[in-house]
């Protein structure tokens, strides 16, 4: 943290966390505050692989089946940014609020 | 990055005609190469690319240069993605003939959006089809990406050195590309285009001597409907910008990603 805020960044205290289950995701909404970085953990509970993508977030990301990797966002603006799983389309959606 | 040279059988000629020993030559793009890397890259995912370019010039010694390339690459890991490809070239005036292998490796060196860019390696070693003119050659150099919000940049430094077994250039080159394209969406976003070689480090070539291209891009994403995957493209023309280079090159790459 400290060498964020040298950076001028501020950072989240907790890290949000997502699961991935049955191709969905749990929970489907997310909230953050806004301006800061973070680190969002998704979890694969399924037992075949996923994808973190979000094309507002500028990220996509494999997501192996039973493994969970860190996802590094912010700091971002306040709105509504999208997220799903590229390999699950029909099933897996959320989006991350920035408050 | 093999600097971007209209034809290595033009280079060889230039080199007899000066001389051969430690003639510096002209500094040349490879139209193949045309080609801006992002450090990211997507585990477990297999990749079938087509890469094409073709010369516009006034001088015939500059015009229909053409390059296409095939390849089949796959995210080893979640740090390197290894790809191998075909190359196909045609020198102007001359006819299409198989260029050569590459052997490709991009090393993701970390997380995307930990730092305040994105840092990966190219590693490339190429191996040409005319062993009787023309040298094997290993490219090397960093891949630097940042966003400045919802435009991406990237910047690849590419430093390259021939292996034999006839060399047509000596020393370590040194060349660039870098892209800036805007995140409009993900079936379009415009941008633009920079490459040059400024020739073997050490050495430096008059500035109308080096290759410098530069232009407008588009590239995007689909997916195709109920088929897996999702298709990929990269278009743009690209202007020369001094003497050496050639008057203008369009460019066309395809994609096509599928995860396993």
């Amino acid at each position: 943290m400290a060498a964020g805020l040298l950076a001028g960044i501020a950072h989240a205290e907790d890290n949000p966390r997502l699961t991935i289950k049955d191709h969905k995701f749990q929970p489907q909404q997310i909230e953050v505050p806004a301006g800061v970085k973070f680190r969002l953990m998704v979890r694969n509970d399924d037992n075949t692989a996923s994808e973190f993508e979000s094309f507002e977030l500028n990220r996509e990301k494999v997501v192996p089946a039973g493994s969970e990797i860190p996802v590094f966002l912010g700091p971002l603006d306040r709105g509504q940014y999208p997220f799903f799983d590229d390999f699950h389309r029909d099933t897996a959606r959320g989006v991350l609020v920035v408050k | 990055m093999r600097p971007i040279r209209l034809s290595r059988r033009r280079t060889v000629v230039a080199l007899l005609a000066a001389g051969i020993g430690g003639t510096v030559l002209p500094a040349r793009a490879d139209i193949g190469e045309l080609k801006v890397y992002t450090p990211l890259i997507e585990t477990g995912v297999l990749e079938f690319e087509y890469r094409g370019a073709r010369t516009f010039d006034s001088d015939p010694a500059k015009n229909g240069a053409e390059a296409q390339k095939f390849s089949l690459g796959y995210g080893l890991t979640d740090w390197w993605f290894f790809e191998v490809y075909g190359a196909w070239a045609r020198d102007p005036g001359g006819s299409a003939h198989f260029d050569g292998t590459e052997w490709e490796s991009v090393f993701q060196l970390t997380e995307p959006g930990e730092y305040w860019a994105n840092f990966g390696v190219l590693a490339e070693y190429e191996r040409v089809q005319n062993r009787k003119a023309d040298s094997d050659e290993i490219d090397f150099g960093p891949l630097i990406e940042h966003d400045f919000g919802p435009v991406t940049t990237d910047l690849n430094l590419i430093f390259s050195r021939q292996t034999g077994p006839h060399l047509t250039e000596r020393g370590v080159g040194f060349g660039y590309r870098l892209q800036a394209r805007w995140r409009l969406l993900p079936q379009c976003q415009p941008g633009l285009e920079a490459y040059g070689d400024l020739g073997p480090i050490g050495i430096i070539n008059p500035l109308p001597e080096e290759q410098h291209l530069f232009g407008p891009v588009a590239q995007g994403r689909f997916t195709l409907g109920s088929m897996p995957g999702t298709l990929q493209y990269n278009f743009g023309y690209l202007f020369g910008l001094t003497r050496e280079s050639p008057g203008g090159a369009v460019k066309l790459i395809l994609e096509y990603e599928l995860p396993l």
